[in-house]
């Protein structure tokens, strides 16, 4: 009869149990990270229900998978979500530099088909502050992306960081309240610990495993441990060396000792997506941007240079060029040193998108001191470009010159002026970053609508008593450097800069006019009718003065480019057909340099690929829409990786779901089992009572 | 499969979201005309638009350009056009007065006449376009093509400018010259050719009446280079009948032409009306160099 009791007792506490774990479930119905549990009961040998379990129903490979997926989730969903705002601000046609650089070149036709118009040139430098700002807004645009995308890398950081913190404290807590009470599983706090690995998962990409006493220990994909067994755990920090826009993640041990370097291109997540986005696009895109615009700015200056402008001078400069200061790596023995770059004079045929990280590999002391330097070609994400055959682009130059205002060319289109001397070490090393902001850095620098040099400089006149036919086809200017005094750079022209182009660099007189002495052999001749060089045989009547440098006793052989200029003619001249040679003064209705500026827009006048250099040259508008392109391309294969990633996430939560979530209609008809259950306990009791008092009654 | 409450619930609302996505896009689609919203959206074909873009806004200026062209050559045409008038009447009076008809004030009349169509072709010569350039005047547009001195010696109309042409781009490789300068239109014409005595009489009475045999001559032996090689000397022949020539620089003989005493003889052309007696001593001939025509209005 006792037994009885004791069953009817155990029976109610156990169905009492069931209706808690049921009414539990239904509650939590709609809270996030809740697992249904089921609680079990073992029947006692000596009659009635024995000790109860309770515990949570999932599929743990569901889980594993579950929090795999989130990882490629949250990493395509913030690629794809960053990705999309650059896509949609270059869609917009009213931000298109290529329609800005459109206008650009058709104000500079307008302007060559009336030189001397004066409105029709000022719309020329209006178009030009226009491109100019277009360049600027674009690059403001991204710089800004990169600012908010390092404060996002700061604030998820943070968030990663306090999850990790927080995965640790609820090891310890579920360690605890799994050795206190062994027979109830700590729901509540285990779903917190999933959850919180869940959203750790989101952020970057982990390899979570059982502790087997209830905690959870996490590292990296990569294998570096973030939560470790022994409760202690790694934190990331954030540094850039040497850029410190472009930031960096390192792992902190706790004792602080020491910083372990992370690849941030394997962290997956959302903060994997952040550095991919940056090193994938922003960084690039801004670096191809600025590619454009100084390759743009230089060809443009570097043709206005060759003309002559409205007042008679010789062309100047249409924008001002950016120059750049290096940035010094945090293990340089003086930080304060630096190195400074230009892009070198027509140097938009060589200029790459690349870094350029320069390594000091000697020292040798002297006035000036001199330095060996080793120039490497860096990707924004500090690889190293490739060439064709795979290998790493570099340059190495010996006895560089050290001293302010000396500027030595290096490949890839720049020269470099080392101000500080002999004071460098060797192994320090210097990062230059030419085209990162250079699109905002570009400046209309031409106020007088009169200074846009659409005339050529050179003026080549027949004589009116020749008597052949052969007149001038073409005439070319290559250089127009002015340099009248001794000692004479090598680069100097016939030019003088005041007006006339008979500049003799210090060799003698300058050719002045060409005479022909048959059809196809003419004499170069200086302004007073002196023999300079007799050419004879020559093959054809292009580029005369070409054909004069490469005969026997041309004077000016210690200047590669002198005169500056060259003419090629058509027809047959006959003998004693003069040429007079001489600078275009008045001609202010010419338009030969104008033409020149206007062919810029279809010249393939740019680098295409870092890695091949100047053989693969492009325009500037193929290159503005290989940017576009390259970037609509990447937004196209992120969002078909974010639709992937979402329908592989659907399908896992999906699984783990089905296991884990709840379902009302279930726990409905379980409560009402298990109340039926509760009244035929309850009922056990009521027959132990009646047989009790049947008992008692019999004896009374 | 068992399935949870909330599975049901989420997946109706995820399909819900996802239709609601793509009908934002073709409504955008639909409003803006345009099937690549985005270059991700069709990234090659973003890259085409562009770049058919920008070639669809080089044919505009082109197009304007042609416009600026046409405009520039239909206007030197007209002028030249008019020289062309201005001439034909010039020569129709030089033709009318050649009648015997006329009296002197009648050629007065013409004289003035001529002398007004001569100052209209100047003025032609000037002509000066919408902006106030010179057009024929070459690059040096700010200053009149021609200008007349009249205390010039030789030409009296002296071109100031120079040969250039500026020239405009008609498409991606084709540019068309704009124009022409005055030198190619007004100077740089070849004038007849002609000769001169420069010795050995006083009288000098040579002219061309075969020009077409003198020109011959003329292009074969014209030597520019070392104008001694331009004279020819004559020595009368007694014996033949013969003038023989030879050539005063290079002293190599140059064909003869047949004399008789008292009588003009010709010599490719040259027809010397001087009437020489055997025993004179020898003719001068000297062929001159050419001369443009468009200076020698006068």
């Amino acid at each position: 009869m006792i037994d009885l009791f004791s069953i009817a007792s155990s029976g109610l506490r156990a169905q009492q149990q069931l209706l808690n774990t049921t009414s539990n479930n239904i509650s939590n119905v709609n809270t996030p990270g809740f697992v249904r549990e089921r609680t079990t009961h073992v029947a006692q040998s000596s009659g009635g229900v024995g000790q109860a379990t309770t515990q949570r129903i999932f599929d743990q490979f569901a889980q594993d998978q579950l929090r795999r997926d989130t990882s490629v989730l949250g990493f395509s969903e913030i690629y794809h979500d960053k990705i999309s705002q650059i896509d949609n601000i270059f869609a917009n046609e009213a931000n298109s530099i290529s329609a800005a650089m459109s206008r650009f070149f058709s104000s500079m036709q307008t302007a060559s088909d009336e030189p001397t118009n004066i409105a029709a040139r000022q719309q020329v430098l209006g178009q030009a502050e226009s491109m100019v700002g277009q360049f600027s807004t674009m690059e403001n645009f991204l710089a800004n992306k990169q600012d908010e995308l390092n404060l996002q890398l700061e604030s998820t950081g943070n968030r990663v960081n306090e999850l990790i913190q927080s995965i640790s404290e609820l090891n310890a807590k579920v360690k605890v309240a799994q050795i206190t009470n062994p027979n109830a599983e700590p729901g509540a706090l285990k779903n917190q610990l999933d959850e919180s690995v869940l959203e750790l998962a989101e952020l970057i990409a982990i390899e979570p495993r059982n502790g087997g006493d209830g905690s959870i220990l996490i590292n990296t994909t990569s294998g570096q441990s973030l939560v470790m067994g022994d409760g202690t755990f790694n934190l990331f920090e954030l540094g850039g060396d040497p850029d410190i826009e472009r930031k960096e993640f390192s792992l902190a041990t706790p004792n602080g000792a020491i910083n372990i370097p992370i690849a941030e291109g394997d962290l997956g997540g959302q903060i994997g997506a952040l550095f991919s986005f940056r090193d994938d696009v922003l960084e690039t895109s801004r670096r191809e941007l600025g590619q454009i615009a100084l390759a743009l700015g230089e060809a443009l200056n570097n043709q206005n240079g060759k003309g002559m402008d409205l007042d008679g001078q010789l062309g100047g400069d249409i924008f001002s060029m950016p120059t750049f200061q290096s940035l010094s790596y945090a293990n340089n023995a003086n930080p304060a040193l630096l190195v400074n770059a230009q892009v070198v004079e027509g140097g938009n045929t060589s200029l790459t998108s690349a870094d350029y990280q320069i390594t000091i590999t000697n020292v040798v002391a002297g006035a000036p001191a001199t330095l060996d330097i080793g120039v490497a070609f860096l990707n924004p994400d500090g690889s190293a470009v490739l060439d064709p055959t795979g290998t790493p682009v570099t340059q190495t130059l010996a006895g560089v010159p050290a001293q302010a205002g000396t500027f030595t060319s290096i490949n890839g289109g720049l020269e470099l002026e080392f101000p500080n001397g002999g004071a460098y070490a060797v192994n320090d090393q210097f990062l230059i970053q030419p085209t990162k902001t250079a699109a905002a850095d570009l400046n209309v620098a031409m106020t007088r609508p009169e200074d846009l040099a659409l005339a050529s400089p050179i003026r080549i006149e027949p004589d009116l008593n020749n008597l052949g036919d052969a007149s001038i086809t073409a005439s070319t200017v290559t250089n127009t450097t002015v340099d009248t005094a001794a000692p004479f750079d090598p680069s100097a022209s016939a030019f003088d800069g005041a007006g006339g182009a008979l500049n003799g660099v210090g060799v003698g007189n300058a050719p002045a006019r060409i005479v022909f002495t048959g059809a196809n052999s003419f004499e170069v001749q200086d302004n007073g009718g002196v023999l300079i060089v007799a050419v004879a045989g020559a093959p054809n009547l292009e580029n005369l003065m070409a054909q004069a440098q490469g005969t026997g006793g041309w004077p000016f052989g210690a200047f590669p480019d002198y005169p500056g200029y060259d003419f090629s003619m058509q027809g047959i001249p006959e003998a004693g057909d003069t040429f007079e040679i001489g600078y275009n003064t008045n001609g202010t209705d010419d338009n030969r340099n104008g033409l020149e500026l206007n062919d810029l827009q279809n010249a393939d006048t740019m680098v295409r690929d870092n890695g091949v250099g100047s053989s693969n040259l492009i325009s500037f508008q193929e290159a503005y829409s290989t940017v576009v392109s390259d970037i609509g391309e990447k937004a196209a294969t992120a969002d078909i990786a974010k639709t992937a990633a979402q329908a592989i996430e659907q399908q896992s939560r999906d699984t783990f779901e089905s296991s884990a979530g709840v379902n009302l209609d279930e726990e409905a008809s379980n409560l009402i089992r298990f109340q039926q259950a509760y009244s035929a306990s309850a009922r056990v009791l009521t027959t132990a009572q009646s047989l009790f008092e049947t008992i008692l009654s019999s004896v009374r | 499969m068992r399935i949870s409450t909330n599975q049901l619930f989420d997946r109706s609302i995820q399909h819900i979201l996802d239709n609601q996505g793509d009908l934002s896009d073709i409504q955008r689609q639909l409003a803006t005309g345009k099937k690549i919203l985005r270059p991700s959206d069709d990234p090659v074909g973003a890259a085409q638009v562009m770049r058919l873009t920008e070639e669809l806004e080089r044919i505009d200026q082109y197009k304007t350009n042609n416009t600026l062209l046409k405009n520039s050559l239909t206007q030197e045409e007209a002028i030249l056009q008019s020289v062309t008038d201005s001439v034909l009447r010039a020569r129709q009076l030089a033709v009318q007065a050649g009648s015997g008809i006329n009296d002197d004030q009648d050629r007065q009349a013409l004289g003035v006449e001529i002398g007004q169509i001569r100052d209209q072709v100047f003025d032609l010569m000037n002509a000066r376009n919408a902006d106030g350039e010179y057009i024929f005047a070459g690059n040096q547009s700010d200053s009149p093509a021609f200008i007349f001195d009249p205390n010039a010696v030789g030409n009296h109309y002296i071109f100031q400018g120079d040969t250039g042409q500026n020239k405009m781009q008609l498409s991606n490789t084709v540019t068309v010259a704009s124009g022409d300068s005055g030198f190619g239109v007004f100077e740089n014409v070849l004038a007849r050719l002609d000769a001169d005595i420069t010795g050995g009489t006083a009288a000098s009475s040579l002219r061309i009446t075969q020009q077409g045999a003198f020109d011959t001559f003329h292009q074969n032996n014209y030597d520019a280079v070392a104008p001694a090689n331009n004279v020819y000397t004559g020595t009368i022949n007694g014996v033949t009948n013969q003038i023989d020539f030879i050539n005063a620089g290079t002293l190599l003989p140059a064909g003869s032409a047949s004399f008789v005493s008292g009588e003009p003889f010709t010599f490719n052309g040259m027809d010397d009306r001087d009437r020489y007696s055997r025993g004179h001593g020898g003719v001068y001939l000297a062929a001159t160099r050419k001369e443009k025509s468009g200076t020698n209005i006068r």
